[in-house]
């Protein structure tokens, strides 16, 4: 059926002919072929174009979703690619065991983390999804199966973890769990003053496991960069509760774009940083922690019918605070605020994933919403300033950046390329390798 | 993990709606032992290896063509040599929608969807009615369908094998009515996003995923409940369908 879809960010929206699993795999033979290239999509949370694939044929690969095993005493998890995070919780977490990186949404296919290689707020500790993949299942379109592993076929396996779903179809992913005791954490919120006193608080948690900050992107130049930090671990002792699949709400319309200026995201930054919960010390159960927009689904709606854009980057540590602060600065200038900017300090990476996102650095997360041109010109003189100081952007969140600026940050795409699936394509890769 | 002695019997564990079902209760620990039987032997371990994963309880699967009447008995010895103990619940999901046009022009198609749909399905009804006198308590759950509560040209002969179940359902929870420790659910599900309905376009308000009906059916067997549309509103809507006077009615291509 050929369907308009959306990017999360609902700014690009293309014609594509949508089939199920199972249309993919009786495509091996030969007898009836799929229309042009095919790219798979998972839970479709990537903000951009990497799981969109303009006339040519989309593969929804949530269907099979089955457990293969799970081993509760070694915290061992193999399954289908089409398991959520969401799920994998109600499974592992009443057996003491929960995913060991975890983007900001729960609503995220197994596939769909290995492929963009997600990272969370315990990257400075734990790396990226892929350092905790212990094998997976690529199936080629050729109908060739291989067991990729840290040993086996290895080169596949770096190349599939971050891979953006070229490689060809993930079929199962293994995964080494984290134990815990607790479904909760021991939170630590605090506002600060400036950059200075971000990079400062970073240093002093850096044996945290978890840490991030929220930033007002408005503030008064002298206060560049303020905003709420945020750290926690696990509590010790305490319940293993999981958040029940009934539980959220559903954002019901596109809102009207004028809805959101300088004055209600001004407004909504300064409730953010007074709310009582600005200064919270104390515990707090893991899924508003690690998924706090996930309360409300379709939350993406907000931005009315022309979308938003996300921009995620990180700037290499040596030019972290220069470069956020002349990010923040150009942002000032354009009056074009940010609801959600998140800022963190990364470690080092510990995934195999040879195109992998995060490094040593410091990143930054933005959202914008879709003004047109207007808009377009202004993220590319972001990606600019990015690129001044030694910077990338995040595919899974990109939808602009140029093939030039993709193919000189992540140097790997050549081997990404060669190892490409001859049947599979995106328009994210169209876009990028072009 | 489970400290449930409870045992689950599902004929038909493969169906879209029984795997909800079977992944609803491993997620509340309900049972300590699952039996499951279905035809296809390979998609049969693969829900086999997920339920055990899930449940973290043992999983007995037995691969069994449910529609022959001669397997009942063979069924059953080998669900007694594997397991000892007691049936607490009997989960009966299978079935097959087929084509409403091939029935009226195939005699053998329609002969294979009624010994299918009514006929060994009420042989199972019986042989479990029987396991729960003897054993003293037992629930069964039994999948009807809204198609059964008026024959319309488009799928009246489907529609008739699930009002038939619900005729025996009905009297089941009769026969058992002085038994609290004995309880017959007969569900009856609209539009259900499963594999079965795989060729039909889907969406709107109308199309409920299989998750939550199993969530409605959960409900349901723990309240004892004799028989439940799923969702609700559809009792509503079959409410109004039926009252159509016939003259109407006829008008219509339902
Ligand atoms: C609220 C929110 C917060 C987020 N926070 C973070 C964050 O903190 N950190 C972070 O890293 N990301 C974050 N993300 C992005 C998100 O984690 C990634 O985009 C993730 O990859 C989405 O997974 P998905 O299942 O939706 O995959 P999709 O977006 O559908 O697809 C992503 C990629 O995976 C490929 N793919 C999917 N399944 C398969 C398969 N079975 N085989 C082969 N290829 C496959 C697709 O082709 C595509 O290239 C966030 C997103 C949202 C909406």
């Amino acid at each position: 059926m050929v369907k308009p879809v959306l990017s999360w960010g609902r700014a690009q929206r293309y014609d594509q002919t949508v089939v199920s699993l199972g249309r993919f795999e009786t495509a091996f033979d030969g007898n009836r072929p799929l229309d042009g290239p095919v790219t798979f999509r998972g839970m479709g949370r990537s903000y951009g174009d990497v799981a969109l694939n303009e006339n040519g044929t989309l593969v929804q690969a949530t269907g099979p979703d089955s457990v293969i095993a799970f081993d509760r005493e070694t915290g061992i998890l193999r399954a289908r690619s089409g398991l959520t995070l969401a799920d994998l919780h109600r499974i592992t977490i009443p057996a003491g065991w929960i995913v060991a990186v975890t983007p900001g949404t729960k609503f995220v296919t197994l596939g769909g983390a290995v492929a963009n290689d997600v990272h969370g707020k315990n990257h400075h500790t734990a790396g990226s999804f892929g350092a905790h993949v212990t094998a997976l299942m690529l199936v080629r379109s050729n109908g060739e199966r291989l067991l990729c592993s840290p040993s086996e076929n290895a080169d596949m396996f770096a190349l599939t973890i971050s891979g953006l779903g070229l490689t060809g179809y993930i079929e199962w992913v293994e995964l080494q769990l984290k134990r815990i005791t607790s479904s909760n954490l021991h939170v630590e919120n605090r506002p600060y003053a400036d950059l200075d006193e971000f990079f400062s608080l970073s240093e002093e948690s850096a044996d945290w496991p978890y840490t991030v900050a929220w930033l007002d992107c408005f503030s008064p130049e002298a206060a560049l960069g303020r905003g709420v930090f945020s750290r926690a671990r696990y509590v010790e002792h305490g319940p293993l509760n999981v958040k029940p699949a009934d539980k959220a709400i559903k954002w019901p319309l596109e809102m009207p774009s004028f809805l959101l200026n300088r004055m209600s995201i001004s407004a909504f930054n300064w409730l953010y940083r007074h709310r009582p919960a600005a200064t919270f010390k104390g515990q707090q159960d893991y899924d508003p922690f690690f998924y706090p927009l996930d309360g409300i689904l379709d939350w993406n709606k907000l931005y009315g019918h022309k979308g938003f854009f996300q921009h995620q980057s990180i700037i290499p540590m040596e030019n972290g605070k220069a470069g956020v602060r002349e990010l923040l600065e150009a942002i000032r200038r354009e009056g074009q605020g940010s609801f959600l900017a998140v800022l963190k300090v990364h470690g080092k990476e510990l995934s195999p994933g040879r195109n992998t996102f995060p490094y040593e650095g410091v990143s930054l997360a933005l959202d914008f919403a879709n003004r047109g041109r207007k808009t377009v010109d202004f993220l590319h003189r972001l990606d600019a300033i990015v690129l001044a100081h030694g910077g990338r952007m995040y595919p899974a969140k990109d939808a602009l950046m140029t093939g030039e600026t993709y193919r000189k940050t992540y140097p790997n795409w050549e081997a990404l390329e060669n190892a490409r699936d001859p049947m599979i394509s995106s328009s994210f890769w169209r876009r990028v390798t072009n | 993990m489970t400290s449930s002695n409870k045992t689950l019997l599902v004929l038909g564990a493969t169906s879209g709606l029984a795997q909800a079902y079977l992944r609803l209760v491993s997620a509340e620990g309900a049972f300590g032992t699952y039996v499951l039987v279905a035809r296809n032997g390979e998609t049969l371990s693969t829900v086999r290896d997920d339920i055990a994963a899930r449940s973290g309880a043992k999983v007995i699967t037995i691969t069994a063509d449910l529609s022959d009447p001669d397997k009942i008995l063979p069924v059953m010895e080998d669900v007694a040599k594997q397991h000892a103990g007691n049936i607490d619940e009997g989960f009966l999901a299978y079935g097959v929608l087929g084509d409403q046009k091939d029935f009226q022009d195939n005699a053998s198609h329609l002969k294979d969807m009624l010994d299918t749909n009514f006929v060994s399905a009420v042989l199972w009804m019986e042989t479990l009615a029987k396991v729960f006198e003897t054993q003293g308590h037992g629930q069964l759950v039994v999948i009807g369908s809204v198609a059964g509560d008026r024959g319309r040209q488009s799928n009246y002969l489907y529609g008739a094998t699930k009002a038939g179940l619900e005729r025996v359902s009905e009297g089941m929870s009769h026969r058992f009515a002085a038994n609290k420790d004995i309880a017959v659910t007969l569900v009856k599900p609209g539009f259900m996003d499963t594999p079965m309905t795989d060729h039909i376009a889907k969406g709107g308000p109308l199309w409920a995923t299989a998750d939550a009906v199993a969530q409605i059916i959960r409900k349901a067997v723990v309240k004892k409940r004799a028989r439940i549309y799923a969702p609700w509103f559809w009792r509503w809507i079959l409410l109004i369908i039926r009252a159509v006077p016939m003259p109407i009615f006829h008008k219509t291509k339902l």
